[in-house]
């Protein structure tokens, strides 16, 4: 019989053996599996959705537990559920968030400003996990725990357990990615007196988990070696507490009998003994009547799972000690039991905590609030939840105290068992158990990174993706759930009617962490940077909150400026505090430097500059350089409010070349005019697929943009792949039959000319011919008297394209017009250049 | 064998009691068993619920009235074992106990009985009528292994006093314990120390006798198999008695064929000689291994098998609670007591070992299922404090 699995393969007791022997061979077999937890999250979630779906296998599944006896077949689908809901990708992200801070935490994270010292959270290795079989579901969610943080599990299950675990797995792994961590995965059923095979595989252990009972944790720490980390979680006591106030709140009843009732008592947050403070006996008396009918009226709706004889007689003992104690004293015990032995309330007038025989069993006693502690604290290492009902002036001083005596979670009656993702579990957040923090600092040339993962290719295996294409407006269209909306932003509609793009904070920290990185790629040092925030804000626009949020991440000197029109004050600040760093859109800064030209001229402070939103020309740079001494102009970072930042700018990318984000986004390059790869480096649409947004699936959008890849390895070391931005899409505009390109027409001036400003293109049609006029800034040049002709030959002399049309064919008019820079025609709300402006539908 | 100084606490009171418990064929019933049985409980609930508060107030919560008692043993009103291990009951006064004892505790909950010159007295006269019974006293002086703790200033607890008392039925020659004083009030189990003597009783070639714990014994006998010794061959009269349970070893306790198979193995002890002892603190009377391992219960004590629900008597071949009634107790209100063992009584003839009695299998503890729940429980809680 094959009971046992063994990385992928179901194996039986000899085989088990025979690998046993060369376990040390399988666990570094483990360590060669490169574990991405993005695409373990994916993987989880196409499970937990396969298991809603597929019938069949959830049938099966169930079948098992069922069969086995593990479970009733409602339990079996309880379990099944909890699993579903534990294994999606935003519950397996919030719960990362919640321990961790992070949905990554094996990200290595620069922590110091000037230093090159990293820190990450590292898998502890080789996992041994004992599991107690009192949940068909535990083993399996335990599993899971360990998966997710990178570990090599090896899940001990006992010898008579059910197939359910290995069955699960087995599925789990027929994902065509998950497959490739099933070196992660053995699970046994073995018993604990083969302590042969344990003490083998415990010689291995780098972490033990440990499920159960104090008992059976005395064995497994005498044979933890002493260089793992051992981590129980123990079996727990949990209670109820009413204060005076609220004994005659006639509500607490249902909820205390809910508590009591739920999973027949037997969780380890519910409710065995519940004390009444400072209660007399007549009024535990009156508060068990009270308690009776709500038990009887809960007795009525559910229904009710029985004990086994061993449970049945363990609760008959505690009854008829409660009996015998009567005749101790007066008013010292009662008991109020259903006829049909289906619950039972017992009275004690003693204060200590008791544990019950549970099966909708409770202890009423009475507690004075100044012997809480005393009374709970030697017991502190076994409570848990607090199932507390008092008045708000009461609830600092009691919360206190609990916490004092060793619980670590109070919730209110009616909710003891109730849980939320992320939630730490008996006082600690249980996935950094199962991972070590390490640190790292080399001064080997890494100083400007902000991580060192991109020393390596990630390379995210994604399966299912559509062959179709995303579009701004499928992005638009797409359906997500209210509890993942957040944060809302404007994105683009400059034109017509305004778009929103909307986030969790959650993904907003995350894309602003990485944001960050780039920044630091593209030099920005935090240590020394003394940073002007110079984006547009307001009108749901992000570039200024997101570049705040950013240089608040690297704890960097900001001046939360804004694109102040007042370029006096802004020029004035600027030099007053002596501000190296600008970060703003070109546009705006062009005509800063131009309103303050003599002001940067002479003082010559601005060192650096990260852009935005739109990009600098050849000669713009040119000139920030050598009339203002600018040493630095690079793109802050290459992104688009929808998907976040895509690329990012090193100190050694020509412009226009940028790295990938390559932990926050996956990048393919398709054709111009077909959806499929392009060759080599030629151009074609960027096409990216973001990992891990709350609430939407971003798979293959098309951005709008225009690039190629750059193939060569960047010299600052990093292995994050690298593309060339190529203009957009929307740069590429048709007139006449034929396609012409705004960034062709940027190139003729910049080349050509030396031209520096913005320009813009306006097509409307003249009777029946499509005309473009090409306006250009008549500030632009002193040395040509007609600007505009000479612009226009220039054009027809360099476009042959454009020859073509407008001198051999006559079917396109194109004229140049040298106006006034502040005639172009910009968006509203960001002030910025709209390049074509298309007037012919108008 | 009777003790000459042994009586009943009062003679008048208990005069059936006092009949019942001299009896010397444990296994044999005299005449008039019935009534002598019924009238000594009749004695002893008198008895105690004159001299207990405790007891004559639960008499009256249950409304039981031995005046007008029929006699069936049924309807006694039944204690729980667990009750002594949380109050301090007595019915003699405090200048008449002779022993405190305190039961060495399977889930960390201590037991305090106490006993009268009487209740002790009796208790122990019926072991000596049952090794009568067995042939079991001997002349000849025997080597004694006592896997029990080595005696020490104020130590109460049970089966230490038990043991000690057991090598009156033979001479004793050497006498070595196998869990030694440390000398800081603990014990240390001596486990080479303890395959020494046994080798060394083998050669003196006298009758040994191993009485306590099993679970010391047999770590003993799986490390000589573990490290190949030569099997001994003790003296065929040798016995083994033991008793008192795995205690904390439960988790390593074999099936009881099986060790009587490595006794016989390992030291040559026939089969037949090796026998297993049930009792508790809360209840003394001595409930011993026949030949084909069964405990046959004695002329001095009736056992109720009740169920786990309702607590109504099951009669034989069904599970449920054990309930011992014997009258042999004064010092306690223990005479009819609800065991925490679940237990099935069957009937004389299912043996076949020749004795005249009922006889019952132990099959575990009430408890609360360990593979259903994550909630602590009791027995696991208490261990926080011991």
């Amino acid at each position: 019989m094959k009971k046992h699995f063994w990385q992928g393969d179901a194996v039986d007791d000899e085989e088990f053996k025979k690998r046993l022997v060369n376990l040390n061979a399988h666990i570094l077999k483990g360590h060669k599996v490169e574990f991405k937890i993005d695409e373990f999250l994916r993987a989880c979630d196409r499970f937990s959705k396969r298991l809603v779906s597929d019938v069949a296998l959830r049938k099966s599944l169930t079948q098992v537990l069922v069969d086995s006896g593990e479970s009733n077949s409602i339990d079996a689908e309880v379990a099944i559920d909890e699993i579903v809901s534990f294994i999606e990708e935003k519950a397996l992200r919030t719960k990362l968030n919640a321990e961790f801070g992070s949905d990554n935490p094996f990200r290595s994270q620069k922590v110091s400003k000037p230093r090159p010292i990293f820190e990450s959270w590292f898998p502890l290795g080789f996992l041994v996990q004992f599991l107690a079989s009192n949940a068909p579901s535990l083993a399996v969610l335990s599993a899971f725990e360990g998966l997710l943080t990178g570990n090599i599990n090896f899940i001990k299950l006992s010898k008579n357990s059910s197939d359910f675990t290995i069955r699960f797995f087995e599925e789990f792994f027929k994902d065509a990615v998950a497959k490739t961590w099933q070196n992660l995965l053995i699970v046994a059923k073995i018993s604990s007196s083969e302590k042969e095979i344990l003490a083998k595989v415990m010689s291995e252990a780098d972490g033990v988990v440990a499920w159960g009972s104090e008992e059976s944790f005395l064995e497994i720490r005498k044979m933890t070696p002493s260089r793992a980390r051992l981590i129980e979680w123990g079996h727990r006591i949990s209670f109820s507490y009413v204060t005076q106030s609220k004994i005659s709140d006639s509500k607490i009843y249902d909820q205390i009998a809910k508590d009591v009732f739920v999973f027949d008592q037997q969780s380890c947050s519910s409710p065995q003994c519940l004390f009444v403070e400072d209660a007399s006996f007549a009024q535990l008396e009156q508060f068990a009547r009270d308690l009776k009918s709500a038990f009887v009226k809960r007795a009525r709706l559910e229904k009710l799972n029985m004990p086994s004889d061993l449970e049945s007689a363990e609760i008959t003992r505690t009854v008829l000690v409660a009996e015998t104690e009567k005749a101790l004293h007066e008013n010292f015990t009662d008991v109020i039991e259903d006829e049909k032995k289906q619950w039972r309330i017992l009275i004690d007038n003693r204060a200590g905590l008791r544990a019950s025989p549970l099966y909708r069993t409770i202890w009423i006693k009475p507690m004075k609030r100044d012997h809480l502690l005393e009374v709970l604290r030697p017991l502190s290492q076994y409570l848990q939840t607090v199932g507390l009902s008092c008045e708000r002036d009461e609830l600092y001083c009691l919360m206190q105290e609990f916490f004092k005596a060793g619980a670590t979670r109070v919730r209110p009656v009616g909710a003891m068992v109730e849980s939320y993702a992320g939630e730490p579990h008996d006082g600690v957040s249980a996935l950094t158990r199962y991972m070590k923090k390490v640190s790292l600092e080399q001064e080997c040339g890494i100083e400007q990174y902000a991580t060192l993962d991109d020393l390596h290719l990630n390379h995210i295996q994604l399966i299912n993706l559509p062959e179709k294409l995303m579009t701004k407006e499928d992005f638009q269209n797409m359906k997500r759930p209210k509890d993942s909306e957040e944060l809302f932003f404007k994105s683009g509609g400059s034109s017509g009617e305004s778009k929103i793009s909307v986030f969790t904070y959650l993904d907003y920290h995350r894309q602003m962490r990485f944001a960050a990185d780039g920044l630091l790629a593209a030099g920005l040092n935090p240590a020394e940077d003394r940073c002007m925030n110079l984006f547009f804000s307001g009108g749901l626009y992000g570039s200024f909150l997101s570049i705040f949020s950013v240089l608040e991440d690297l704890r960097a000197v900001q001046f939360p400026m804004t694109a102040q029109m007042d370029f006096d004050f802004v020029g004035q600040m600027i030099v007053s505090h002596k501000v190296n760093v600008l970060m703003g859109m070109p546009s705006y800064l062009m005509q800063l430097f131009e309103a303050k030209s003599a002001l940067f001229k002479k003082n010559q402070i601005v060192k650096k500059i990260f852009f935005g939103g739109e990009a600098f020309s050849k000669k713009q740079i040119e000139r920030l350089k050598s009339d203002f001494g600018i040493e630095s102009i690079v793109s802050a970072t290459y992104g688009s409010v929808d998907m976040g930042p895509l690329g990012y700018q090193c100190a050694y990318s020509p412009q226009g070349v940028h790295h990938l984000h390559q932990n926050l986004h996956h990048l393919e390059i398709v054709e111009l005019d077909q959806d499929k790869p392009v060759q080599k480096n030629h151009p074609g649409r960027l096409i990216f697929t973001s990992y891990g947004r709350q609430g939407l699936n971003l798979l293959r959008y098309d951005i709008g943009d225009l690039g190629a890849w750059v193939n060569e390895a960047c010299e600052c070391g990093r292995l994050a792949p690298r593309f060339e931005l190529l203009g957009r899409h929307g740069d590429i505009f048709r007139a006449s039959g034929a396609f012409f390109n705004y960034n062709k027409f940027a190139q003729i001036l910049s080349n050509e000319m030396s031209y520096a400003h913005e320009f813009q293109i306006i097509i409307d049609k003249d009777k029946t011919n499509d005309r473009l006029t090409v306006m250009i800034d008549s500030s632009a040049s002193t040395t040509e008297t007609d600007l505009a002709s000479y612009t226009k030959r220039i054009f027809l002399v360099k476009y042959p394209e454009l020859f073509e049309l407008v001198t051999d064919e006559k079917s396109l008019e194109l004229k140049v017009s040298a106006i006034d820079k502040t005639q172009f025609l910009r968006s509203r709300g960001s002030g910025k250049l709209l390049r074509i402006v298309d007037q012919r539908g108008t | 064998m009777k003790k000459p100084n042994l009586k009943v606490p009062d003679q008048k009171k208990l005069k059936s009691t006092q009949e019942l418990c001299f009896f010397e064929h444990p296994y044999t019933q005299p005449k008039n068993y019935v009534e002598l049985f019924a009238g000594a409980m009749s004695e002893v609930i008198k008895w105690h619920e004159e001299k207990s508060q405790f007891y004559a107030q639960l008499l009256k919560n249950l409304k039981f009235n031995v005046e007008k008692w029929s006699g069936d043993l049924e309807e006694i009103p039944v204690v729980p074992a667990d009750f002594f291990k949380l109050h301090e009951i007595k019915s003699v006064r405090e200048q008449d106990i002779v022993l405190h004892v305190t039961s060495s505790g399977t889930t960390g909950q201590k037991s305090q009985i106490f006993f009268d010159e009487w209740s002790l007295g009796s208790a122990q006269l019926m072991v000596d009528f049952i090794f009568e019974e067995y042939h079991w006293t001997q002349t000849t002086p025997a080597n004694y292994l006592l896997y029990s703790y080595e005696p020490q200033r104020d130590l109460k607890l049970g089966t230490s006093y038990t043991d000690n008392f057991l090598t009156k039925y033979a001479p004793v020659k050497n006498l070595v314990y196998a869990l030694k004083s440390n000398g800081k009030s603990g014990h240390d189990f001596d486990l080479y120390g303890s395959i020494r003597v046994l080798q060394d009783f083998a050669e003196q070639g006298l009758p040994v006798r191993i009485f306590g714990f099993p679970s010391f014994f047999y770590f003993t006998l799986q490390r000589m198999v573990d490290l190949c010794h030569k099997p001994l061959k003790l003296h065929p009269d040798s016995l083994v008695f033991l008793g008192g349970g795995w205690k904390g070893y439960a988790d390593q306790e074999i099936d009881k064929r099986k060790f009587y198979e490595l006794v016989e193995s390992q030291l040559g002890i026939p089969n037949e000689r090796l026998r297993d002892g049930f009792g508790s603190v809360e209840h003394s009377v001595p409930y011993v291994e026949c030949k084909n391992h069964n405990f046959h219960v004695p002329i001095y004590s009736k056992v109720i098998i009740r169920d786990f629900t309702s607590l109504n008597a099951l009669g034989y071949g069904k599970r449920g609670f054990l309930q011992f009634i014997s009258p042999y107790i004064t010092s306690v209100p223990a005479h009819s007591i609800m065991m925490g063992d679940l237990a099935v009584l069957y009937p004389a003839k299912d043996c076949g070992c020749g004795v005249q009695s009922d006889w019952f299998t132990i099959l575990g503890r009430a408890g609360i299922s360990k593979n259903k729940s994550c909630a602590i429980a009791a027995s696991e809680l208490l261990r926080g404090f011991s």
